[in-house]
């Protein structure tokens, strides 16, 4: 059965990007704007994995970690930060709240995202 | 502020005059230092009271109670009113009336024209170099009437003019030595405050520039990987492009790039400037980094079909940095292979020596004139025989890379020879050096 991703990013272009990129390798994409909007579809859909901004409008990427952790159905769910703040307060806080990987969007081009997710879920 | 209050001390208290220093912090200097003055005050002048009492000097003994007393009155006042100017007047005129009282009674003979000369003291400490001058115009004119007292035989106990005279001489005297030591003070503590305030500006200056570059780096970070991410869903479907389509597309992804690389390393050297970069050291396997390392940078050693030559026994691990380190070797070797000329040979050494990590990297390429040496880790600095070849290139790389390695406490240089090549080595502690980076923006 086909996995489900969480996109949680606020700036258009790479939410659409990224989002047509899973579904043309075979992902269930569900795309969101902003943390409150992805603690709602966490809860309703149960995702595989979650890619994760940490500048987000309303909750911000921190924020929805924390949350997870205190929930137990869904804290095994792996959290992929991906974001382009260069701050390694930030790398640190992240990882402390349970995020598996830590990824600079301007580092990484789609296929190499898309590497980080098969990885994560043990695909192929 | 979230940091805990300490319990202020009985003794902190006493001598602080139940003022805190964080606010107004000259202010508090001088109510500390007045308020020092008057317990010094109250003890001693108190002690010689009860010792002229005991000696059955009687008035001499309660005016120095009184003076004690004021002086206690003067510190009580401390701690109600911050008019430090008008609790020093206060004290000033007591220890005036006191002196004077002590003369009239004491006779020349006595302490009391001792007592006179801790007066000019006292005004200046007080007063400052103003100020003080005022009070000891202020005790001169009243001794002269002291003088006049004499002559016409006012006093208990007669003063011989020859006396009286040299007393004058002497206060004048201690007033202007006192006076020129207040004035060298002042001026050095004028200095040293300018000082402090120039330093001041200067953080904040260097400050506020980091702090744009990481802001300004971070907002083109979000357009750059738009464009990356359009470009890479455009080439991925890259059957519909025709030829020139998709070469322009590949321009337009390379220029993307430098773009990034650009801005990364400018992210990079303000997070250094500013003190936000975490070093953390842990067991490292260096065979493994130096064969990523290659990894990753062998299409470009294949485009240029370069040799590549790499000597390197069994390592191990070792305790270093290992985000760091990629990042020194990938910029010493990718300038390597820029600089090198089509079909040349790069070699890359590496060994354990004192605790020390030695890596070498030579390459047979260009080099660098002898004459701009010097100049290769400035920031900015790109040779000229290497503008006329190769225009690309932000001159970023090498003053980053030994950013780096001073951070990792390391050491860099190299030995080149225009039209020859270039050998960069870097050798870099072992010990595994850990520093936390200080609290980062929250841009």
């Amino acid at each position: 059965m086909a996995k489900k991703i969480l996109i949680v990013e606020d700036e258009r272009i790479l939410n659409q990007t990224l989002s047509q990129k899973l579904k043309d390798s075979g992902f269930i994409v569900i795309s969101v704007f902003d943390g409150q909007e992805a603690l709602d579809k966490i809860k309703e859909n149960k995702p595989d994995l979650i890619l994760l901004d940490i500048i987000l409008p309303v909750l911000d990427g921190i924020s929805v970690l924390k949350y997870l952790k205190t929930s137990d159905e869904n804290k095994h769910i792996p959290v992929v930060v991906l974001t382009n703040l260069n701050d390694d307060k930030k790398v640190e806080e992240a990882l402390k709240e349970g995020a598996t990987d830590y990824l600079i969007k301007v580092d990484y081009d789609l296929n190499a995202v898309l590497q980080v997710v098969k990885h994560k879920l043990n695909l192929p | 502020m979230l940091g805990k209050t300490k319990p202020r001390s009985l003794w902190n208290n006493l001598i602080n005059a139940g003022i805190s220093g964080s606010t107004e912090n000259a202010l508090f200097h001088k109510v500390r230092l007045i308020n020092l003055f008057c317990i010094v005050g109250i003890s001693t002048i108190g002690f010689f009271g009860i010792y002229n009492f005991y000696l059955g000097k009687e008035i001499s003994g309660v005016v120095e109670l009184f003076l004690s007393l004021g002086f206690a009155l003067g510190a009580l006042g401390l701690r109600f009113t911050r008019n430090v100017d008008q609790i020093s007047s206060f004290l000033l005129f007591l220890l005036l009336v006191t002196l004077l009282f002590l003369l009239y009674t004491g006779g020349i003979e006595g302490t009391g024209i001792f007592w006179l000369f801790t007066f000019p003291v006292t005004a200046f400490f007080l007063k400052g170099k103003r100020g003080g001058w005022f009070w000891v115009i202020y005790l001169i004119i009243l001794y002269l009437e002291f003088v006049l007292f004499s002559q016409l035989n006012l006093l208990l106990i007669p003063y011989s003019f020859v006396t009286i005279r040299q007393a004058l001489i002497s206060l004048v005297v201690v007033s202007f030595l006192i006076y020129f030591y207040e004035d060298v003070n002042e001026k050095s503590q004028k200095i040293i405050i300018k000082k402090e305030v120039e330093l001041e500006h200067e953080k904040e200056i260097d400050k506020a520039k980091t702090e744009f570059i990481s802001l300004a780096s971070h907002q083109l970070r979000t357009p750059l990987s738009a464009m990356k991410w359009i470009m890479n869903s455009i080439l991925q479907k890259g059957e519909s492009l025709t030829m020139e389509q998709k070469n322009y597309m590949d321009d337009l992804y390379a220029s993307n790039e430098r773009m990034i690389a650009l801005v990364n390393s400018l992210l990079n050297i303000s997070r250094i400037d500013s003190g936000r970069l975490t070093i953390e050291a842990k067991p490292t396997n260096i065979d493994k980094i130096v064969e990523n390392l290659k990894k990753q940078l062998q299409g470009k050693i294949e485009s240029k079909e370069l040799k590549l030559a790499i000597e390197i026994g069994s390592l191990g691990e070792v305790n270093i940095d290992p985000k760091l380190l990629n990042e020194i070797l990938t910029n010493l070797l990718t300038n390597a292979i820029k600089y090198s000329k089509f079909g040349g040979r790069i070699t890359i050494k590496v060994y354990i020596k004192n605790e020390e990590l030695f890596f070498y990297i030579s390459d047979t390429g260009y080099g660098i004139p002898e004459n701009e040496q010097e100049k290769v880790f400035n920031k900015f600095f790109r040779a000229n025989n290497i503008i006329k070849i190769e225009t690309e290139g932000s001159g970023l790389g090498l003053y980053l890379t030994k950013m780096l390695v001073d951070s990792l406490k390391g050491k860099i240089g190299f030995t080149s020879k225009e039209g020859e090549g270039s050998t960069f080595w870097v050798s870099l502690p072992i010990n595994g050096i850990s520093r936390k980076g200080e609290v980062g923006l929250n841009s």
